[in-house]
Protein backbone atom coordinates (compact mmCIF):
# COMPACT_ATOMS: atom_id res chain seq x y z
CA UNK A 1 0.00 0.00 0.00
CA UNK A 2 2.96 2.40 0.49
CA UNK A 3 3.46 1.88 -2.97
CA UNK A 4 0.65 3.58 -4.12
CA UNK A 5 1.25 7.33 -3.26
CA UNK A 6 4.57 6.75 -4.26
CA UNK A 7 3.31 5.34 -8.09
CA UNK A 8 1.06 8.38 -7.93
CA UNK A 9 4.34 10.50 -7.54
CA UNK A 10 6.21 9.05 -10.52
CA UNK A 11 3.23 8.82 -12.86
CA UNK A 12 3.33 12.62 -12.55
CA UNK A 13 6.83 12.70 -12.50
CA UNK A 14 7.76 10.76 -15.39
CA UNK A 15 5.98 7.40 -16.70
CA UNK A 16 9.09 5.19 -16.76
CA UNK A 17 9.31 4.79 -12.85
CA UNK A 18 5.71 2.59 -12.67
CA UNK A 19 7.26 0.09 -15.24
CA UNK A 20 9.60 -1.08 -12.35
CA UNK A 21 7.29 -0.89 -9.71
CA UNK A 22 4.88 -2.96 -11.59
CA UNK A 23 7.22 -5.51 -12.94
CA UNK A 24 9.19 -6.57 -10.11
CA UNK A 25 6.23 -8.76 -8.61
CA UNK A 26 5.46 -10.03 -11.22
CA UNK A 27 9.32 -10.96 -12.02
CA UNK A 28 9.99 -11.79 -8.48
CA UNK A 29 6.83 -14.59 -8.46
CA UNK A 30 8.10 -15.93 -11.54
CA UNK A 31 11.43 -16.71 -10.36
CA UNK A 32 9.88 -18.05 -7.09
CA UNK A 33 7.81 -20.57 -9.29
CA UNK A 34 10.85 -21.23 -11.30
CA UNK A 35 12.72 -22.27 -8.48
CA UNK A 36 10.02 -24.56 -7.04
CA UNK A 37 10.02 -26.48 -10.46
CA UNK A 38 14.03 -26.65 -10.25
CA UNK A 39 13.49 -28.31 -6.74
CA UNK A 40 10.80 -30.54 -7.89
CA UNK A 41 13.14 -31.55 -10.87
CA UNK A 42 15.84 -32.30 -8.26
CA UNK A 43 13.39 -34.46 -6.12
CA UNK A 44 12.21 -36.56 -8.81
CA UNK A 45 15.77 -36.59 -10.14
CA UNK A 46 16.66 -38.52 -6.99
CA UNK A 47 13.50 -40.50 -6.24
CA UNK A 48 14.17 -41.94 -9.88
CA UNK A 49 17.48 -42.43 -9.34
CA UNK A 50 17.13 -44.22 -6.50
CA UNK A 51 14.36 -46.76 -7.56
CA UNK A 52 16.43 -47.60 -10.05
CA UNK A 53 19.37 -48.39 -8.22
CA UNK A 54 17.31 -50.61 -5.90
CA UNK A 55 15.82 -52.43 -8.88
CA UNK A 56 19.82 -52.97 -9.98
CA UNK A 57 19.94 -54.48 -6.38
CA UNK A 58 17.12 -56.48 -6.72
CA UNK A 59 18.06 -57.52 -10.03
CA UNK A 60 22.03 -58.04 -8.94
CA UNK A 61 20.54 -60.41 -6.09
CA UNK A 62 18.43 -62.84 -8.34
CA UNK A 63 21.54 -63.15 -10.86
CA UNK A 64 23.98 -63.85 -7.61
CA UNK A 65 21.00 -66.33 -6.96
CA UNK A 66 21.08 -68.11 -9.70
CA UNK A 67 24.77 -68.28 -10.33
CA UNK A 68 25.47 -70.01 -7.08
CA UNK A 69 23.02 -72.33 -7.95
CA UNK A 70 24.37 -72.97 -11.09
CA UNK A 71 28.22 -73.44 -9.97
CA UNK A 72 27.20 -75.70 -7.84
CA UNK A 73 25.23 -77.96 -10.29
CA UNK A 74 27.89 -77.73 -12.14
CA UNK A 75 29.63 -80.21 -9.99
CA UNK A 76 26.93 -82.75 -10.10
CA UNK A 77 26.74 -82.76 -14.07
CA UNK A 78 29.31 -85.75 -14.75
CA UNK A 79 27.14 -88.00 -12.54
CA UNK A 80 23.40 -86.56 -13.26
CA UNK A 81 24.44 -84.73 -16.91
CA UNK A 82 23.08 -81.61 -18.22
CA UNK A 83 19.55 -81.77 -16.96
CA UNK A 84 17.00 -80.75 -14.30
CA UNK A 85 18.40 -83.12 -11.83
CA UNK A 86 21.64 -81.64 -11.77
CA UNK A 87 19.77 -78.41 -11.01
CA UNK A 88 17.99 -78.92 -8.25
CA UNK A 89 20.83 -80.87 -6.63
CA UNK A 90 22.84 -77.89 -7.32
CA UNK A 91 20.01 -75.99 -5.58
CA UNK A 92 20.35 -78.48 -2.86
CA UNK A 93 24.04 -77.91 -2.53
CA UNK A 94 23.77 -73.92 -2.42
CA UNK A 95 21.34 -74.55 0.45
CA UNK A 96 17.84 -74.01 -1.40
CA UNK A 97 15.29 -76.94 -1.81
CA UNK A 98 15.20 -78.65 -4.59
CA UNK A 99 12.43 -77.33 -6.63
CA UNK A 100 14.00 -74.10 -7.33
CA UNK A 101 15.28 -75.01 -10.14
CA UNK A 102 12.31 -73.94 -11.72
CA UNK A 103 14.41 -70.93 -11.86
CA UNK A 104 15.82 -71.97 -14.78
CA UNK A 105 12.91 -72.88 -16.60
CA UNK A 106 15.65 -74.20 -19.88
CA UNK A 107 16.34 -76.46 -17.62
CA UNK A 108 19.73 -78.36 -18.64
CA UNK A 109 19.83 -75.59 -21.47
CA UNK A 110 20.56 -72.58 -18.94
CA UNK A 111 23.08 -74.72 -17.42
CA UNK A 112 25.28 -75.32 -20.41
CA UNK A 113 24.72 -71.82 -21.39
CA UNK A 114 26.41 -71.09 -18.21
CA UNK A 115 28.85 -73.24 -18.45
CA UNK A 116 30.10 -71.60 -22.19
CA UNK A 117 29.67 -67.95 -20.48
CA UNK A 118 32.23 -69.03 -17.82
CA UNK A 119 34.60 -70.74 -20.09
CA UNK A 120 34.49 -68.18 -22.67
CA UNK A 121 35.05 -65.13 -19.63
CA UNK A 122 38.23 -67.56 -18.46
CA UNK A 123 39.73 -67.79 -21.58
CA UNK A 124 39.81 -64.25 -22.24
CA UNK A 125 41.05 -64.12 -18.78
CA UNK A 126 44.05 -66.34 -19.97
CA UNK A 127 44.50 -64.87 -23.59
CA UNK A 128 45.26 -61.44 -21.79
CA UNK A 129 48.25 -63.00 -19.82
CA UNK A 130 49.41 -64.21 -22.68
CA UNK A 131 52.26 -62.66 -24.58
CA UNK A 132 51.52 -60.09 -27.65
CA UNK A 133 54.64 -60.46 -29.37
CA UNK A 134 54.72 -60.79 -33.44
CA UNK A 135 50.70 -60.08 -33.86
CA UNK A 136 52.01 -56.54 -35.10
CA UNK A 137 53.12 -58.70 -38.13
CA UNK A 138 51.04 -58.88 -41.38
CA UNK A 139 50.63 -62.73 -41.04
CA UNK A 140 47.92 -64.71 -39.45
CA UNK A 141 48.90 -65.56 -35.69
CA UNK A 142 48.03 -69.02 -36.36
CA UNK A 143 49.88 -69.86 -32.76
CA UNK A 144 47.62 -68.04 -30.96
CA UNK A 145 44.65 -69.03 -32.21
CA UNK A 146 45.27 -72.47 -32.32
CA UNK A 147 46.21 -71.92 -28.39
CA UNK A 148 42.82 -70.38 -27.97
CA UNK A 149 40.68 -73.07 -29.38
CA UNK A 150 42.91 -75.84 -27.62
CA UNK A 151 42.76 -73.97 -24.16
CA UNK A 152 38.93 -73.29 -24.96
CA UNK A 153 38.11 -77.21 -25.61
CA UNK A 154 40.45 -78.54 -23.30
CA UNK A 155 38.04 -76.37 -20.52
CA UNK A 156 35.27 -78.95 -21.37
CA UNK A 157 37.51 -82.15 -20.13
CA UNK A 158 35.93 -82.64 -16.56
CA UNK A 159 32.68 -83.15 -18.56
CA UNK A 160 33.63 -84.69 -22.00
CA UNK A 161 31.57 -87.78 -20.88
CA UNK A 162 28.03 -85.64 -20.94
CA UNK A 163 29.18 -83.19 -23.97
CA UNK A 164 27.56 -84.67 -26.30
CA UNK A 165 24.32 -84.68 -24.83
CA UNK A 166 25.18 -80.69 -24.01
CA UNK A 167 25.95 -80.16 -27.91
CA UNK A 168 22.50 -82.20 -28.50
CA UNK A 169 20.49 -79.44 -25.70
CA UNK A 170 22.24 -76.43 -27.47
CA UNK A 171 20.91 -77.45 -30.84
CA UNK A 172 17.40 -77.44 -29.56
CA UNK A 173 15.35 -74.49 -30.96
CA UNK A 174 14.58 -72.27 -28.11
CA UNK A 175 18.30 -72.94 -26.80
CA UNK A 176 19.70 -71.94 -30.60
CA UNK A 177 19.61 -67.93 -29.61
CA UNK A 178 21.93 -68.82 -26.50
CA UNK A 179 24.50 -70.96 -28.09
CA UNK A 180 24.64 -68.61 -31.13
CA UNK A 181 25.37 -66.08 -28.90
CA UNK A 182 28.07 -67.49 -26.85
CA UNK A 183 29.62 -68.96 -30.00
CA UNK A 184 29.97 -65.35 -31.16
CA UNK A 185 31.06 -63.91 -28.56
CA UNK A 186 33.93 -66.63 -28.28
CA UNK A 187 35.39 -66.42 -31.82
CA UNK A 188 35.33 -62.29 -31.62
CA UNK A 189 36.84 -62.48 -28.45
CA UNK A 190 39.45 -64.47 -30.12
CA UNK A 191 39.91 -62.14 -33.04
CA UNK A 192 40.15 -59.38 -31.11
CA UNK A 193 42.69 -60.63 -29.32
CA UNK A 194 44.90 -61.99 -31.68
CA UNK A 195 44.85 -58.32 -33.25
CA UNK A 196 41.57 -58.28 -35.83
CA UNK A 197 40.94 -54.60 -35.85
CA UNK A 198 39.18 -55.53 -39.69
CA UNK A 199 35.88 -52.91 -40.43
CA UNK A 200 35.07 -54.20 -43.76
CA UNK A 201 34.14 -57.51 -45.26
CA UNK A 202 36.84 -59.39 -43.59
CA UNK A 203 35.06 -59.12 -40.39
CA UNK A 204 32.71 -61.35 -41.25
CA UNK A 205 34.82 -64.34 -43.17
CA UNK A 206 36.87 -64.67 -39.78
CA UNK A 207 34.50 -64.80 -37.70
CA UNK A 208 32.43 -67.16 -39.50
CA UNK A 209 35.47 -69.10 -40.27
CA UNK A 210 37.04 -69.69 -36.91
CA UNK A 211 33.41 -70.46 -36.05
CA UNK A 212 33.67 -73.49 -38.10
CA UNK A 213 36.84 -74.26 -37.36
CA UNK A 214 35.84 -74.52 -33.58
CA UNK A 215 32.73 -76.67 -34.21
CA UNK A 216 34.55 -79.00 -36.42
CA UNK A 217 37.12 -78.96 -33.96
CA UNK A 218 34.92 -79.55 -30.72
CA UNK A 219 32.90 -82.52 -32.92
CA UNK A 220 36.48 -84.44 -32.97
CA UNK A 221 37.17 -83.67 -29.86
CA UNK A 222 34.76 -85.63 -28.44
CA UNK A 223 36.12 -88.81 -29.80
CA UNK A 224 40.05 -87.93 -29.65
CA UNK A 225 41.42 -90.64 -26.86
CA UNK A 226 45.08 -89.48 -27.76
CA UNK A 227 47.24 -88.62 -25.09
CA UNK A 228 46.62 -85.16 -23.99
CA UNK A 229 44.47 -84.64 -26.98
CA UNK A 230 47.54 -84.16 -29.19
CA UNK A 231 45.13 -85.67 -31.91
CA UNK A 232 42.52 -82.80 -31.48
CA UNK A 233 45.61 -80.32 -31.67
CA UNK A 234 46.78 -81.48 -35.20
CA UNK A 235 42.97 -81.17 -36.55
CA UNK A 236 42.61 -77.53 -35.18
CA UNK A 237 46.47 -76.84 -36.61
CA UNK A 238 45.38 -78.42 -40.22
CA UNK A 239 41.92 -76.33 -40.24
CA UNK A 240 43.79 -73.62 -39.72
CA UNK A 241 45.58 -74.40 -42.42
CA UNK A 242 42.87 -74.42 -44.81
CA UNK A 243 41.44 -71.29 -43.93
CA UNK A 244 44.76 -69.97 -44.58
CA UNK A 245 45.08 -71.14 -48.14
CA UNK A 246 41.08 -70.08 -48.49
CA UNK A 247 41.94 -66.68 -47.56
CA UNK A 248 45.13 -66.20 -50.14
CA UNK A 249 42.64 -67.44 -52.56
CA UNK A 250 40.29 -64.60 -51.58
CA UNK A 251 43.03 -62.34 -51.53
CA UNK A 252 44.05 -63.49 -55.33
CA UNK A 253 40.68 -61.54 -55.85
CA UNK A 254 38.40 -63.68 -57.78
CA UNK A 255 35.97 -61.03 -58.15
CA UNK A 256 37.62 -59.44 -60.74
CA UNK A 257 38.46 -62.01 -62.57
CA UNK A 258 34.93 -63.31 -62.29
CA UNK A 259 33.68 -61.52 -65.45
CA UNK A 260 36.19 -63.11 -67.91
CA UNK A 261 35.53 -66.67 -66.09
CA UNK A 262 32.18 -66.28 -67.26
CA UNK A 263 32.18 -65.10 -70.51
CA UNK A 264 34.72 -67.68 -71.12
CA UNK A 265 32.70 -70.46 -69.90
CA UNK A 266 29.54 -69.11 -71.86
CA UNK A 267 31.57 -69.00 -74.75
CA UNK A 268 32.72 -72.26 -74.48
CA UNK A 269 28.54 -73.33 -73.95
CA UNK A 270 28.32 -72.25 -77.29
CA UNK A 271 30.59 -73.25 -78.68
CA UNK A 272 29.31 -76.64 -77.68
CA UNK A 273 25.95 -75.78 -78.44
CA UNK A 274 27.26 -75.17 -82.14
CA UNK A 275 25.60 -71.72 -82.10
CA UNK A 276 28.88 -69.97 -83.22
CA UNK A 277 28.55 -71.15 -86.36
CA UNK A 278 25.00 -70.17 -87.19
CA UNK A 279 25.89 -66.47 -88.21
CA UNK B 1 -32.67 -43.92 0.67
CA UNK B 2 -30.62 -45.57 -1.59
CA UNK B 3 -29.70 -48.72 0.15
CA UNK B 4 -33.26 -48.69 0.43
CA UNK B 5 -34.05 -48.21 -3.20
CA UNK B 6 -31.08 -50.92 -3.99
CA UNK B 7 -32.98 -53.23 -1.92
CA UNK B 8 -36.06 -52.89 -3.68
CA UNK B 9 -34.52 -53.04 -7.10
CA UNK B 10 -32.51 -56.51 -6.35
CA UNK B 11 -36.13 -57.73 -5.07
CA UNK B 12 -37.54 -56.94 -8.51
CA UNK B 13 -35.04 -58.47 -9.87
CA UNK B 14 -34.65 -61.79 -8.26
CA UNK B 15 -38.38 -62.48 -8.28
CA UNK B 16 -37.86 -64.81 -10.93
CA UNK B 17 -36.23 -67.06 -9.65
CA UNK B 18 -36.85 -69.27 -7.01
CA UNK B 19 -39.13 -68.54 -4.11
CA UNK B 20 -36.86 -69.73 -1.19
CA UNK B 21 -34.17 -67.70 -3.24
CA UNK B 22 -35.98 -65.12 -2.57
CA UNK B 23 -36.11 -64.66 0.90
CA UNK B 24 -32.44 -65.82 1.46
CA UNK B 25 -31.29 -62.79 -0.99
CA UNK B 26 -34.19 -60.56 1.11
CA UNK B 27 -32.69 -61.57 4.64
CA UNK B 28 -28.97 -61.15 3.25
CA UNK B 29 -29.97 -57.81 1.89
CA UNK B 30 -31.82 -56.56 5.59
CA UNK B 31 -28.60 -57.34 7.15
CA UNK B 32 -25.95 -56.00 4.84
CA UNK B 33 -28.10 -52.54 4.66
CA UNK B 34 -27.31 -51.30 8.43
CA UNK B 35 -23.17 -52.40 7.38
CA UNK B 36 -23.27 -50.19 3.63
CA UNK B 37 -23.69 -47.32 5.34
CA UNK B 38 -20.95 -47.64 8.36
CA UNK B 39 -18.31 -48.26 6.44
CA UNK B 40 -18.50 -48.84 2.46
CA UNK B 41 -15.15 -49.14 1.97
CA UNK B 42 -15.31 -52.59 3.17
CA UNK B 43 -16.84 -53.99 0.00
CA UNK B 44 -15.72 -56.56 -2.85
CA UNK B 45 -17.28 -58.11 -5.42
CA UNK B 46 -19.02 -61.04 -6.17
CA UNK B 47 -19.51 -61.83 -9.66
CA UNK B 48 -20.80 -58.63 -10.82
CA UNK B 49 -22.57 -57.93 -7.47
CA UNK B 50 -20.96 -55.69 -4.82
CA UNK B 51 -21.53 -57.16 -1.88
CA UNK B 52 -20.33 -57.10 1.64
CA UNK B 53 -17.04 -58.93 3.11
CA UNK B 54 -18.18 -61.23 4.60
CA UNK B 55 -21.27 -61.96 2.78
CA UNK B 56 -18.58 -63.16 -0.16
CA UNK B 57 -17.01 -65.20 1.95
CA UNK B 58 -20.74 -66.78 2.71
CA UNK B 59 -21.46 -66.52 -0.78
CA UNK B 60 -18.16 -68.81 -1.99
CA UNK B 61 -18.67 -71.20 0.40
CA UNK B 62 -22.08 -71.48 -0.73
CA UNK B 63 -21.27 -72.06 -4.13
CA UNK B 64 -19.08 -74.40 -3.68
CA UNK B 65 -21.34 -76.21 -1.51
CA UNK B 66 -23.61 -76.97 -3.98
CA UNK B 67 -21.44 -77.52 -7.15
CA UNK B 68 -19.14 -80.07 -5.15
CA UNK B 69 -20.90 -83.11 -6.52
CA UNK B 70 -20.70 -82.56 -9.96
CA UNK B 71 -17.54 -80.26 -9.86
CA UNK B 72 -15.51 -82.74 -12.40
CA UNK B 73 -18.22 -83.30 -14.79
CA UNK B 74 -19.19 -79.80 -14.89
CA UNK B 75 -15.33 -78.88 -14.93
CA UNK B 76 -15.12 -81.28 -18.94
CA UNK B 77 -18.23 -80.06 -19.53
CA UNK B 78 -17.45 -76.32 -19.68
CA UNK B 79 -13.61 -76.88 -20.29
CA UNK B 80 -14.61 -78.95 -23.34
CA UNK B 81 -12.07 -81.81 -21.11
CA UNK B 82 -9.06 -79.24 -21.48
CA UNK B 83 -8.66 -78.21 -17.67
CA UNK B 84 -7.08 -81.36 -17.67
CA UNK B 85 -4.27 -80.34 -19.81
CA UNK B 86 -4.39 -77.23 -18.12
CA UNK B 87 -3.70 -78.65 -14.65
CA UNK B 88 -1.41 -81.56 -16.23
CA UNK B 89 1.18 -78.57 -17.98
CA UNK B 90 0.77 -76.61 -14.77
CA UNK B 91 2.31 -79.62 -12.33
CA UNK B 92 4.87 -79.83 -15.58
CA UNK B 93 6.12 -75.94 -14.54
CA UNK B 94 6.39 -77.26 -11.03
CA UNK B 95 8.23 -80.09 -11.70
CA UNK B 96 8.59 -81.30 -8.16
CA UNK B 97 11.73 -83.18 -6.89
CA UNK B 98 11.90 -86.01 -4.73
CA UNK B 99 11.87 -84.11 -1.05
CA UNK B 100 9.25 -81.81 -1.74
CA UNK B 101 6.65 -80.40 0.41
CA UNK B 102 3.96 -79.11 -1.03
CA UNK B 103 0.75 -77.41 0.32
CA UNK B 104 -2.20 -77.39 -2.19
CA UNK B 105 -4.54 -74.46 -1.34
CA UNK B 106 -7.98 -74.95 -3.03
CA UNK B 107 -7.13 -78.33 -3.74
CA UNK B 108 -9.85 -80.14 -2.22
CA UNK B 109 -10.76 -82.43 -5.00
CA UNK B 110 -7.14 -83.12 -5.06
CA UNK B 111 -6.46 -82.55 -8.78
CA UNK B 112 -3.60 -81.31 -8.49
CA UNK B 113 -2.38 -83.28 -5.32
CA UNK B 114 -2.91 -86.69 -7.49
CA UNK B 115 -0.80 -85.01 -10.15
CA UNK B 116 1.69 -84.14 -8.35
CA UNK B 117 1.87 -87.77 -6.57
CA UNK B 118 1.42 -89.56 -10.24
CA UNK B 119 4.53 -87.28 -11.08
CA UNK B 120 6.80 -87.87 -8.07
CA UNK B 121 6.17 -91.81 -9.28
CA UNK B 122 7.42 -91.51 -12.66
CA UNK B 123 10.58 -89.65 -11.51
CA UNK B 124 11.86 -92.96 -9.78
CA UNK B 125 11.72 -94.44 -6.48
CA UNK B 126 12.71 -92.03 -3.87
CA UNK B 127 15.85 -91.85 -2.21
CA UNK B 128 15.63 -93.13 1.56
CA UNK B 129 16.90 -89.57 2.95
CA UNK B 130 14.04 -87.54 0.73
CA UNK B 131 10.16 -87.73 2.10
CA UNK B 132 8.09 -85.96 -0.26
CA UNK B 133 4.45 -84.66 1.11
CA UNK B 134 1.44 -83.08 0.40
CA UNK B 135 -0.95 -80.82 2.63
CA UNK B 136 -4.26 -80.77 0.62
CA UNK B 137 -5.81 -77.28 1.99
CA UNK B 138 -9.49 -76.04 1.43
CA UNK B 139 -12.17 -73.86 3.02
CA UNK B 140 -14.93 -76.09 2.47
CA UNK B 141 -15.22 -79.11 3.91
CA UNK B 142 -18.00 -80.40 0.96
CA UNK B 143 -14.80 -80.26 -1.48
CA UNK B 144 -12.54 -81.89 0.41
CA UNK B 145 -14.78 -84.90 1.20
CA UNK B 146 -15.17 -85.17 -2.81
CA UNK B 147 -11.36 -85.52 -2.89
CA UNK B 148 -10.90 -87.58 0.16
CA UNK B 149 -13.31 -89.98 -1.62
CA UNK B 150 -11.50 -89.80 -4.98
CA UNK B 151 -7.99 -90.19 -3.46
CA UNK B 152 -9.75 -93.82 -1.57
CA UNK B 153 -11.14 -94.70 -4.53
CA UNK B 154 -8.32 -94.23 -6.80
CA UNK B 155 -6.23 -95.68 -4.12
CA UNK B 156 -3.27 -92.66 -3.49
CA UNK B 157 -2.68 -93.48 0.75
CA UNK B 158 0.56 -93.02 2.34
CA UNK B 159 1.36 -96.50 1.79
CA UNK B 160 0.73 -96.76 -1.93
CA UNK B 161 2.51 -93.86 -3.12
CA UNK B 162 5.06 -93.09 -0.61
CA UNK B 163 3.93 -89.46 -0.26
CA UNK B 164 2.57 -88.18 3.10
CA UNK B 165 -0.72 -86.65 2.16
CA UNK B 166 -3.19 -84.90 4.70
CA UNK B 167 -6.27 -83.02 4.25
CA UNK B 168 -6.69 -79.66 5.83
CA UNK B 169 -10.09 -77.41 6.15
CA UNK B 170 -8.57 -74.16 6.54
CA UNK B 171 -9.03 -70.12 5.01
CA UNK B 172 -6.65 -69.60 2.53
CA UNK B 173 -5.74 -65.72 4.04
CA UNK B 174 -5.24 -67.30 7.62
CA UNK B 175 -3.12 -70.68 7.16
CA UNK B 176 -3.01 -71.97 10.89
CA UNK B 177 0.71 -73.34 9.63
CA UNK B 178 4.15 -72.62 10.95
CA UNK B 179 6.41 -70.17 8.73
CA UNK B 180 8.64 -71.87 6.22
CA UNK B 181 7.17 -74.99 6.61
CA UNK B 182 6.80 -75.79 2.84
CA UNK B 183 8.61 -75.78 -0.27
CA UNK B 184 6.04 -75.42 -2.98
CA UNK B 185 2.52 -73.38 -2.75
CA UNK B 186 0.10 -73.72 -5.54
CA UNK B 187 -3.78 -72.92 -5.98
CA UNK B 188 -5.07 -73.96 -8.67
CA UNK B 189 -8.73 -71.82 -9.87
CA UNK B 190 -8.61 -70.70 -5.96
CA UNK B 191 -7.29 -67.43 -5.38
CA UNK B 192 -10.27 -65.76 -7.37
CA UNK B 193 -12.83 -66.90 -4.90
CA UNK B 194 -11.04 -65.34 -2.00
CA UNK B 195 -11.89 -61.87 -0.33
CA UNK B 196 -8.24 -60.47 0.02
CA UNK B 197 -5.82 -61.86 -2.78
CA UNK B 198 -3.33 -59.95 -1.56
CA UNK B 199 -3.52 -61.30 2.08
CA UNK B 200 -3.48 -64.82 0.59
CA UNK B 201 -0.34 -64.20 -1.42
CA UNK B 202 1.42 -62.80 2.12
CA UNK B 203 0.18 -65.55 3.54
CA UNK B 204 1.77 -67.78 0.70
CA UNK B 205 4.82 -66.07 1.19
CA UNK B 206 5.11 -66.35 4.67
CA UNK B 207 4.64 -70.14 4.85
CA UNK B 208 7.13 -71.03 1.97
CA UNK B 209 10.91 -71.96 2.90
CA UNK B 210 13.46 -69.33 1.49
CA UNK B 211 13.88 -71.12 -2.03
CA UNK B 212 10.42 -72.03 -2.24
CA UNK B 213 7.86 -71.71 -5.02
CA UNK B 214 4.37 -70.26 -5.32
CA UNK B 215 2.40 -71.20 -8.32
CA UNK B 216 -0.90 -70.70 -9.54
CA UNK B 217 -3.65 -71.47 -12.03
CA UNK B 218 -5.98 -68.86 -12.73
CA UNK B 219 -8.50 -67.71 -15.09
CA UNK B 220 -7.01 -64.35 -16.81
CA UNK B 221 -7.93 -62.19 -19.73
CA UNK B 222 -6.77 -62.84 -23.56
CA UNK B 223 -4.85 -60.43 -24.74
CA UNK B 224 -6.78 -60.57 -28.06
CA UNK B 225 -9.96 -58.45 -28.08
CA UNK B 226 -11.42 -60.92 -31.08
CA UNK B 227 -10.74 -63.95 -28.92
CA UNK B 228 -11.71 -62.47 -25.30
CA UNK B 229 -15.31 -61.39 -27.54
CA UNK B 230 -15.53 -64.89 -28.17
CA UNK B 231 -14.86 -66.13 -25.33
CA UNK B 232 -17.33 -63.37 -23.60
CA UNK B 233 -19.98 -65.14 -25.91
CA UNK B 234 -19.08 -68.58 -25.19
CA UNK B 235 -19.14 -67.61 -21.05
CA UNK B 236 -22.09 -65.61 -20.83
CA UNK B 237 -24.38 -67.90 -23.11
CA UNK B 238 -23.55 -70.88 -22.72
CA UNK B 239 -22.20 -71.80 -19.45
CA UNK B 240 -24.54 -71.27 -17.03
CA UNK B 241 -27.20 -72.63 -19.56
CA UNK B 242 -24.70 -75.97 -19.14
CA UNK B 243 -24.52 -75.19 -15.54
CA UNK B 244 -28.28 -76.06 -15.14
CA UNK B 245 -28.47 -78.05 -17.96
CA UNK B 246 -26.16 -80.69 -16.15
CA UNK B 247 -25.92 -79.96 -12.30
CA UNK B 248 -29.11 -78.14 -12.34
CA UNK B 249 -27.84 -74.87 -11.19
CA UNK B 250 -27.66 -71.29 -12.87
CA UNK B 251 -26.30 -68.74 -10.22
CA UNK B 252 -23.12 -70.47 -9.41
CA UNK B 253 -21.91 -70.67 -12.92
CA UNK B 254 -23.28 -67.73 -13.42
CA UNK B 255 -20.74 -66.22 -10.75
CA UNK B 256 -17.99 -68.12 -12.14
CA UNK B 257 -17.91 -66.29 -15.39
CA UNK B 258 -19.03 -62.98 -13.95
CA UNK B 259 -16.02 -63.45 -11.45
CA UNK B 260 -13.29 -64.48 -13.77
CA UNK B 261 -13.75 -60.95 -15.68
CA UNK B 262 -14.16 -59.49 -12.06
CA UNK B 263 -10.18 -60.67 -11.05
CA UNK B 264 -6.87 -58.79 -12.35
CA UNK B 265 -5.34 -59.39 -15.81
CA UNK B 266 -2.05 -61.10 -16.07
CA UNK B 267 0.23 -57.66 -15.55
CA UNK B 268 -1.98 -56.51 -13.08
CA UNK B 269 -1.56 -60.06 -10.78
CA UNK B 270 1.80 -60.42 -11.88
CA UNK B 271 2.78 -56.55 -9.81
CA UNK B 272 0.38 -58.32 -6.84
CA UNK B 273 2.69 -61.17 -6.21
CA UNK B 274 5.72 -58.92 -6.40
CA UNK B 275 4.23 -56.74 -3.96
CA UNK B 276 4.04 -60.01 -1.75
CA UNK B 277 7.91 -60.03 -1.94
CA UNK B 278 8.30 -63.00 -4.47
CA UNK B 279 10.71 -62.22 -7.00
CA UNK B 280 11.63 -64.06 -10.44
CA UNK B 281 7.78 -63.54 -10.88
CA UNK B 282 7.06 -64.13 -14.28
CA UNK B 283 3.12 -65.84 -16.01
CA UNK B 284 2.76 -68.40 -19.13
CA UNK B 285 -0.70 -67.71 -21.00
CA UNK B 286 -2.46 -70.73 -22.01
CA UNK B 287 -4.77 -71.59 -24.49
CA UNK B 288 -4.55 -67.42 -25.88
CA UNK B 289 -4.82 -66.44 -22.00
CA UNK B 290 -8.21 -68.26 -20.73
CA UNK B 291 -6.07 -68.89 -18.27
CA UNK B 292 -2.35 -68.43 -17.04
CA UNK B 293 0.41 -69.64 -14.80
CA UNK B 294 1.90 -67.55 -12.46
CA UNK B 295 4.84 -68.20 -11.07
CA UNK B 296 6.96 -66.72 -7.96
CA UNK B 297 9.76 -67.30 -5.89
CA UNK B 298 11.07 -66.45 -2.17
CA UNK B 299 14.77 -65.89 -2.88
Amino acid sequence: MNKLPRAFCSLRKNHRFILPLSFVPLNNTQRVIRSYCKNNEKQQKEMVVSTISSDQDDHQYEENVKEHILAKALEFVPKTGWSIESLSQGAEAAGYPGITHGLFPNGGGDLVHYFNVKCNEQLVEQIKSWPKEGLKESKLPVQLIENAIMTRLLMIQPYKSTWPKAMAIQTLPNNVPNSLATLLSLVDDICYHSGDRSVDFNWYIRRVGLAGIYKASELFYLTDSSQDSTATRNFVKSRIRDAELIQTALNMNPVSVAPQTLSAAFVTAKNMLGLNTLK
Amino acid sequence: MSVLKRTTFKLIQTKTSHPMCRIRRLSVNMKAAPNNEKDKNKQTHFGFETVNEEEKWKKVHQVFETVAEKYDVMNDAMSLGIHRIWKDIFMHRLAPTHGTKLLDVAGGTGDISFRYINYLKNLGPPPESKQSSVTICDINQSMLDVGKLRAQRQGYTKESCGVDIEWMCGDAENLSLPDDSFTAYTIAFGIRNCTHVDKVLEEAYRVLAPGGRFLCLEFSQLPNSTMQWLYDQYSFQVIPVLGHLIAGQWKPYQYLVESIRQFPDQEKFKGMIEDAGFRQVTYENLTFGVVSIHSGFKI
